[in-house]
């Protein structure tokens, strides 16, 4: 009976790896697309969306299934619950990627207003924070999960300043002010996507530990 | 041969039927994973990328990041090869660095010294003339000494910042209408402090707007200030623009490459000051604090 609940955990485990890694793959081609101007590599990363959709479904009905089967209790419940919740906030994370994408493909369309530094800073944390939640719930590591919560006060800092250096280029020059806005929401969407992340880093610390990470 | 392996700088795992049979110490750090914890589990949950998973299924190379590291795989039948490439490529990228430095060091001197070996070529008093070859010869020594690399000295006489203006004006062209409040002498090599007022006003001429002031005076700690001010208007983060390839707002559309303040900032280390930007009254400033021992 424990063994059949084991590989039913196990085989959750590997289909949110799946998520994760979809969606990491889903942020790292938007962010291409913006960096290089390539709204191919945007349109990629918009397709693989529905990829990650199909699999939010698939996790929720095998988590379903399992408490079903097995009426799981404590840790074990909590697993399920916590895989539960965490999916939801990983597809509005990939919907975030998306919407970089899509900003990324109409930003294409023009000369960039400046080298872009500070959101491949941001993309490349949240890249750390989204294989940090992968390692917390494949090694039940509230350690990792805690590092999460850390990353994600990085990219508020980088969204503060990118968003002073753009309300910046915007009281310059008002012809800069239609990219900067996009620019803005680029950002909106990274930080967005962080804090994404962060509700799943929580839910695993009370997972693994029973209490609510304290900030 | 596990044996080796287990104490290997290489990464190796070992998989077969999609689960993870053996990965050593090195595969696990640079995984970032607990080998206890993936051992006999899916290949997914110690490669935690779909794209790595595919790339062990049909060989070949690939490189990935993770956890901040660069890391490049082989995939045989069966196994995976990792290297860790990280400090490789903070090499090959302070390499890249360097040479931009370089680059950015000597584009305007070698613009300057083209101009002034062409006044040579014109009407020139024999005065005017020896004037400029004085410059040339003591660019040509500056540029030499940039190249070696060499820290710079302390000055044996303490000698007037205003004496480094003809040599800024004959190598920057709008660097005549400068308005000078800079009093005081200085005990630190002239030729490094001239790379830093070349590269701070070749900025506010560039990117700010007039009058452009080249000002010194006395900070707390018994330190001077040195710096160049111009009448742009605020800038959102000052710290900021002293990281390399980092441009200001007004420098859209205008040729450079975010490395001059860097190298400011590292030349004022060099003596034991430190650099700065702030906001003075209507003016943007940039400089360098002197310490005590550098001026008087």
């Amino acid at each position: 009976m424990r063994q059949a609940l084991e590989q039913e955990i196990g085989k959750v485990i590997e289909l949110f790896l799946r998520m994760a890694s979809k969606t990491k793959e889903m942020l790292e081609e938007a962010t291409e697309g913006l960096v290089r101007g390539d709204p191919q590599r945007a349109q990629a990363a918009i397709a693989k969306d529905r990829e990650v959709d199909a699999l939010e479904a698939a996790i929720e009905n095998e988590v379903i299934a399992a408490i079903a089967r097995h009426q799981p209790v404590a840790g074990d419940l909590r697993f399920f619950v916590t895989v539960l919740k965490a999916v939801t906030d990983l597809e509005r994370a990939a919907d975030y990627a998306a919407h970089v994408a899509e900003d990324a493909a109409v930003l294409a369309q023009e000369p960039p207003l400046k080298r872009y530094v500070l959101l491949p800073q941001m993309a490349r944390r949240l890249g750390e924070m989204l294989d940090l939640v992968a390692k917390s719930v494949a090694e039940k590591d509230a350690g990792a999960a805690m590092k999460v919560l850390e990353l994600d006060d990085d990219v508020d800092d980088l969204y503060e300043q990118l968003t002073r250096e753009l309300i910046t280029y915007m009281l310059e020059d008002p012809r800069t002010i239609g990219k900067a806005l996009t620019l803005l929401r680029v950002a909106r969407s990274y930080e967005r996507f962080g804090d994404h992340l962060e509700n799943i880093a929580e839910r695993v610390v009370y997972w693994v530990t029973g209490q609510t990470p304290h900030r | 041969m596990r044996a080796a392996w287990e104490s290997a700088e290489e990464g190796i795992l070992l998989h077969s039927e999609g689960r993870v049979r053996y990965l050593n110490p090195a595969a696990a750090r640079m995984l970032g994973v607990d080998r206890r914890a993936v051992i006999g589990a899916p290949l997914l949950f110690a490669l935690r990328d779909e794209r790595l998973e595919r790339l062990a299924g049909s060989g070949g190379r690939g490189r990935f990041e993770r956890g901040g590291r660069v890391i490049e795989v082989r995939a045989l039948p069966g196994r995976l090869h990792l290297h860790d490439r990280t400090a490789l490529e903070r090499a090959e990228r302070a390499l890249a660095e360097g040479r931009a430095v370089l680059f950015h060091e000597l584009r305007t001197p070698v613009a300057g010294l083209v101009a002034l070996f062409e006044a040579l070529g014109g009407d020139l008093t024999p005065e005017e003339a020896a004037e400029v070859r004085g410059l040339i010869q003591a660019e040509l020594a500056r540029l030499a000494r940039l190249v070696e690399g060499r820290r710079p000295e302390r000055a044996a006489n303490p000698w007037p910042i205003e004496a480094l203006r003809p040599r800024l004006e004959r190598l920057l062209p709008g660097a005549a209408g400068l308005v000078w409040q800079a009093p005081h002498r200085l005990r630190l090599e002239a030729d490094a402090v001239f790379q830093i007022l070349l590269n701070l006003v070749e900025n506010a001429l560039k990117y700010g707007r007039p009058p452009v002031r080249v000002v010194s005076q006395e900070a707390g700690g018994g330190r001077l200030r040195l710096e160049v001010q111009d009448g742009g208007p605020p800038l959102p983060d000052y710290p900021a623009l002293f990281r390399p390839g980092r441009r200001g707002v007004h420098a859209a559309g205008v040729r450079g490459s975010g490395l001059g303040l860097a190298i400011v900032r590292r030349i004022a280390r060099g003596f034991g000051g430190e650099a700065y930007g702030r906001r003075v009254g209507e003016a943007n400033a940039f400089g360098v604090y002197i310490p005590p021992e550098g001026w008087e």
